[in-house]
């Protein structure tokens, strides 16, 4: 160990949020005797301008090569504390944040004195991790400007023009033996009140594609094979019956999707004049409906049901084609069955429309569908009126189904191509509802259109610019930057087992030689790899195991039969913590929190460490299911508790001890009640 | 539960009402139900339902309005009619499926007694002598027995 | 401010203390009457059976009072809301208009469409006012609550009777609490009286009246107030009706308004009438000042 560690501590009072509760000046003094502690002192305002250029000035003056700063929480302060001692010529990633309001001051307000130790205790752990501290640095790599457009429909076509406009170069693959997707099938769609021909939307944008100097297009073409990542993907097409290979930095896809066949229901399948929307379509865009009288479209079948959720296209394209049939014919008589109408924006205007036309509309209940009837050959269909209490029949000579959809088949092999997930309902699965909508988790890809979710033309359009932009942000840039908390393989100890590379979320870790190989740009240093390396190979740095497990010890130092070590993620847990502490939700002075990425990275041995000590419990903390931001780690970390109370047992240690809690990052009250439980339960009272 | 073929219904019924002076169109009732939330009849006695009235008006139920107890229940009293957010004139729609259903033979005797009298007399109530000793005792204006005027328009239209 | 009292039918022989009493209070207030004799049905119990000679029946009324040039005061809400609806019918529709006064035309009378037809409530609110109604109260009622009955037709609908704000009405409360006394709220003082209904379903008519009685009276009033012909009908003479068929006790005597203004104008009990009303509502004199 370097010999000239020389470590500062900063103590916040935050005006008097935590010096009115914790004894600052007594906090400083102690931290003065602690080992390596170099310079120690009481911020009034620890975050104002002059006290960061106070700061940097302390820092030099005492020639400090490691800063821990115990104040408010890194979730929101750590960037400007990290750019403050990077300015004073430390390398950021020998700053250790110690949080002392949140996780102190403002939720143990009964007890100044308990609050005062437990500071103590938190700095002595943040001093112990920040003499095991390394320099680090970001991660950078190159990224050129080629772009794999998967799908070429409107939503593919639109990202690929989107691309192709900014300079940069889009290959654009279809399956099928030209573009347009599903609107090759369809009659006319609604845009702003204006009803267009399907067709003639897809001979401009196709135009618009083919003429592009910047887009390659590949039609009746399959994807055989992606390796590598962003900046860095080698394709293999097949395209015409022969492969071709190419380069792509990054990838958008579009591959849309399909409805799923209501075979077997509703006589479908077993009587032509049943057919789904998109069969009706053809027969509108065919002129084939021929002399139909009586059309009954069934709306919400295959969805918004138990299994999967509302289409939210189905109302609106059971209106427009309600509306098609009586511009053909104004004596074809439309009934629409439905569950619930959600027609927005310009689509409620149809509604009215079709109203004025003389569609019908009849509303059934959730448990009791209508049924199609064949009696000598006609058909009928038979359906409860909820809002009359009346069963009607309803003779009819077309039925319409207005079914779910689900992802293309594609998707599968081209999940595992690009080793992203797809949703129960079979469509490509986002990063992020609203934080990366058309985001995977995997860094260069991204998605759009139907392939995400069934949408209309405007919204798949929408998208498609969308997703072209996100893709276009590293390329613009030339580089995509990471942050250097990233794994580290030590070969030498490696056995080759594979675990790491077979469990890594992000398929990070490459099998090259008969060893695993980091890509450091793809990983996001969750740590699940190197809690679970069976021989303890690998290291996440900031988080190595050393650095955590002096946490534990620091902690346990004294009286460790009071405490508890809680192990929180920093995304979620950690939120939940922030948030009982700026709810001023009181609980018991006993956990010593010790953050890591993902509570994936809590390896058993931590848990061991801590109860051989004499903790009186341990506390895993993650992300509520089903989300995690490293994908799957909270899943990761929940099996792994399992595995650690049974190790736990045969040790002799009470397995009862070990907590865990799955809690939003809005979820104060849920991380303070389990403080409170968990010392009512360990007899800690 | 008895079953309607509804290709049976008359589907010019929705035209004929719709024509009636301002009435306008109900086509646009989306069944949101605050008519039957707001109508007081309906919380004493919920065999009277206006939003079921206007379901079985657009689906063109004719013989089941106009022959049936419901549209006699409502009260008059406008509610749903102020608070239909399609602008919907209920009040006003029950009222003409009310003159409707008369011609079917369907009017309550409370309402047809009152058309007799009115007819006969141009005003509900005749005012006879004995009325008038009384109005004088309490310092009121003698009035005629009857509208007669009156009567005789009513009877010409 | 002269007008052509309109009375309709049920009030020169059902309910005469509304008639002596409106004539009291008014006289009082320096408002004028015209009687015209020939007025006739307003039209409403016709409404049930045929739109347009409803209209016709409301029309001929209208045309005598344009026929002298006078503005129309009506008593009943029902009354009230049946000749509003007449007079925007014609003027909405040329050709309804036109049919309505060919029939009128036999007998020399015309629709001009030129003449104001108010309810008693809006013409001493808005043509007398609040504040000169206070100066002619001598006797202001002291702790008596008043639950307030609007009535259905002068609040809806609201595009055509343009009586008051229909959600949120305050005049008939102001006028009431000029007299001392206090309006207090009630959930359903918007609700229908049931009337309409009587004749037609009795039951359902005294269901409807008997739960606002209720709901009045549970919310503290001692009297409910209402000034319509068909209103106060139901909630005095069916009232007792419900007592005595139902065997609930006196739920809730009403009283008309001008009787109410009436007594705090130190009006005469007995030109304000109410020894006719069938419930006894001569307690409400104990809540007079001194």
């Amino acid at each position: 160990m370097n010999e000239n560690i020389r470590v500062g501590v900063f103590v916040c009072d935050c005006g008097s949020n935590i010096a009115g509760i914790v004894n600052v000046p007594e906090v400083v003094e102690y931290t003065k005797g602690l080992k390596h502690v170099a310079f120690a002192d009481e911020g009034k305002w620890s975050c104002s301008v002059d006290y960061l250029a106070k700061m940097k000035e302390l820092i030099k003056e005492n020639d400090l090569n490691r800063v821990v700063i115990a104040s408010c929480t890194p979730r929101t302060h750590e960037p400007l504390f990290k750019r403050t001692v990077k300015e004073a010529g430390v390398n950021p990633y020998l700053l250790e944040f110690v949080s002392i309001r949140e996780q102190v001051s403002w939720v143990h307000r009964a007890d100044p004195s308990k609050a005062t130790e437990k500071v103590k205790d938190l700095v002595r752990m943040g001093v112990a991790k920040a003499v095991l501290l390394e320099e680090g640095e970001e991660i950078r790599l190159s990224v050129k400007t080629d772009c794999l457009v998967i799908g070429g429909g409107m939503a593919g076509m639109t990202a690929a023009l989107n691309i192709a406009d900014q300079g940069f170069h889009a290959i654009l693959v279809e399956k099928e033996s030209r573009l347009g997707g599903l609107l090759n099938r369809l009659s006319v769609v609604c845009h702003d009140h204006v009803k267009l021909e399907a067709a003639e939307i897809v001979k401009a944008k196709v135009a618009l594609v083919e003429s592009h100097q910047n887009i390659k297009v590949y039609t009746n073409a399959e994807i055989e094979a992606v390796e590598g990542y962003i900046g860095n993907y080698k394709v293999t097409l097949k395209a015409n019956g022969s492969n071709e290979t190419f380069d792509a930095s990054t990838v958008i896809v579009a591959t849309g999707m399909q409805e799923i066949e209501p075979v077997g229901q509703f006589q479908y399948g077993s009587d032509p004049r049943v057919v789904t929307q998109v069969q009706l379509e053809g027969l509108l865009r065919g002129d084939e409906v021929g002399q139909v009288k009586d059309v009954v479209i069934v709306n919400c079948v295959n969805s918004k049901n138990e299994s999967r959720g509302c289409c939210t296209i189905g109302c609106s394209v059971s209106v427009k084609n309600a509306l098609a049939l009586k511009m053909l014919n104004k004596d074809i008589r439309v009934d629409i069955l439905y569950r619930d109408l959600s027609m927005v924006r310009e689509e409620g205007s149809d509604l009215e429309t079709a109203k004025r036309a003389g569609v019908k509309f009849i509303r059934f209940p959730d448990d009791r569908y209508p049924e199609v009837t064949k009696e000598d050959g006609n058909l009928g269909v038979r359906v409860y009126d909820i809002l009359l209490g009346k069963e009607f029949t309803l003779p009819s000579d077309l039925v319409v189904l207005t079914t779910g959809f689900k992802g293309d088949d594609t998707c599968e092999a081209i999940k595992g191509h690009l080793k992203v997930s797809t949703n129960p309902d079979g469509f490509f699965q986002e990063a992020h509802i609203k934080l990366g909508p058309l985001d995977f988790p995997s860094d260069g890809i991204s998605l759009c259109g139907c392939a995400r979710s069934p949408k209309n033309l405007k919204d798949s359009c929408e998208e498609g610019a969308g997703a072209a932009m996100r893709a276009s942000i590293p390329m613009k840039r030339g580089y995509l930057e990471a942050e250097g908390i990233v794994a580290d393989i030590d070969l030498d100890v490696c056995n080759s087992c594979g675990l790491c590379a077979k469990n890594c979320p992000y398929g990070a870790i490459k099998w090259e030689d008969e060893k695993p190989n980091v890509i450091k740009a793809l990983c996001k240093g969750c740590g699940l790899c190197a809690a679970d390396c069976p021989k303890n190979a690998i290291s996440i740095i900031h988080y190595s195991d050393e650095q955590i497990l002096a946490q534990v010890d620091a902690a346990l130092e004294e009286r460790p039969e009071e405490k508890i070590i809680g192990f929180v993620c920093h995304w979620c847990a950690l939120g939940g913590v922030d948030m009982a502490g700026v709810s001023r939700l009181q609980y018991p002075t006993n956990a010593r929190l010790i953050r890591v990425m993902c509570s994936a990275r809590v390896a058993i041995k931590f848990i061991e460490r801590a109860f051989e000590l004499g903790a009186a419990g341990v506390l895993v903390a993650g992300c509520e299911f089903p989300t995690c931001h490293y994908i799957t780690g909270n899943y990761a970390a929940e099996e792994r508790i399992k595995r650690a109370k049974k190790r736990l047992a045969r040790k002799g240690y009470d397995p009862e001890k070990l907590w865990n809690v799955w809690c939003s990052a809005a979820d104060g009250p849920k991380f303070a009640n389990t403080m409170r439980d968990m010392v009512k339960e360990l007899g800690l009272e | 539960m008895r079953t309607f073929s509804l290709r049976d219904l008359d589907s010019d019924f929705v035209d004929e009402i719709e024509s009636l002076d301002f009435i306008g169109t109900f086509r646009d009732c989306y069944a949101c139900g605050t008519c039957t939330g707001g109508c007081p009849v309906h919380r004493v006695n919920n065999d009277y339902d206006p939003l079921r009235i206007m379901r079985m008006l657009v689906l063109g139920l004719r013989e089941e309005l106009l022959k049936g107890e419901m549209i006699w229940l409502c009260s008059d009293c406008y509610t749903c009619q102020e608070n239909c957010p399609m602008e919907v004139k209920i009040t006003d729609i029950i009222n003409h499926l009310k003159n409707l259903a008369t011609h079917e033979d369907n009017t309550p005797l409370g309402v047809s007694t009152q058309k007799k009298l009115l007819m006969d007399q141009g005003k509900i109530y005749i005012i006879d002598e004995f009325d008038n000793k009384k109005r004088a005792k309490a310092g009121l204006p003698s009035l005629p027995e009857m509208a007669e005027e009156a009567r005789k328009l009513l009877n010409k239209r | 401010m002269k007008f052509a009292l309109f009375l309709g039918c049920n009030i020169p022989a059902r309910l005469k203390q509304y008639e002596s009493s409106t004539r009291a209070v008014l006289g009082n207030l320096g408002v004028e009457l015209v009687d015209i004799k020939e007025f006739n049905c307003c039209g409403y119990p016709m409404r049930n059976i045929d739109f347009k000679t409803s209209i016709l029946a409301a029309a001929r009324n209208l045309a005598l009072a344009e026929k002298q040039g006078l503005n129309m005061i009506v008593l009943c809400m029902c009354g009230y809301g049946m000749l509003k609806k007449a007079d925007h019918a014609m003027k909405e529709e040329p050709s309804l208009r036109e049919v309505i006064n060919t029939t009128l035309k036999k007998e020399g009378l015309q629709f001009r469409g030129d003449l104001e037809i108010r309810h008693l409530l809006s013409v001493l609110y808005n043509e007398v006012s609040v504040e000169a109604i206070r100066q002619r109260v001598t006797r202001p009622f002291k702790d008596l609550k008043i639950a307030t009955h609007y009535g259905c037709h002068a609040l809806r609908p609201s595009e055509i009777v343009q009586f008051d704000d229909p959600v949120n009405p305050t005049l008939f409360d102001k006028l009431v609490e000029a007299t001392g006394a206090q309006s207090i709220y009630w959930q359903s003082r918007l609700d229908c009286c049931g009337a309409p209904l009587f004749g037609i379903n009795d039951n359902l008519s005294m269901d409807l009246a008997e739960k606002k009685l209720l709901d009045a009276k549970r919310s503290g009033a001692h009297y409910l107030c209402d000034a319509c012909t068909y209103c106060h009908l139901q909630f005095d003479t069916v009232q007792e009706m419900i007592s005595t068929k139902r065997g609930e006790n006196h739920l809730l005597p009403a009283i008309l308004y001008p009787q109410l203004l009436g007594l705090s104008m130190g009006i005469d009990e007995r030109i304000l009438g109410l020894e006719m009303n069938h419930i006894d509502i001569s307690g409400i004199k104990g809540f007079l000042s001194e």
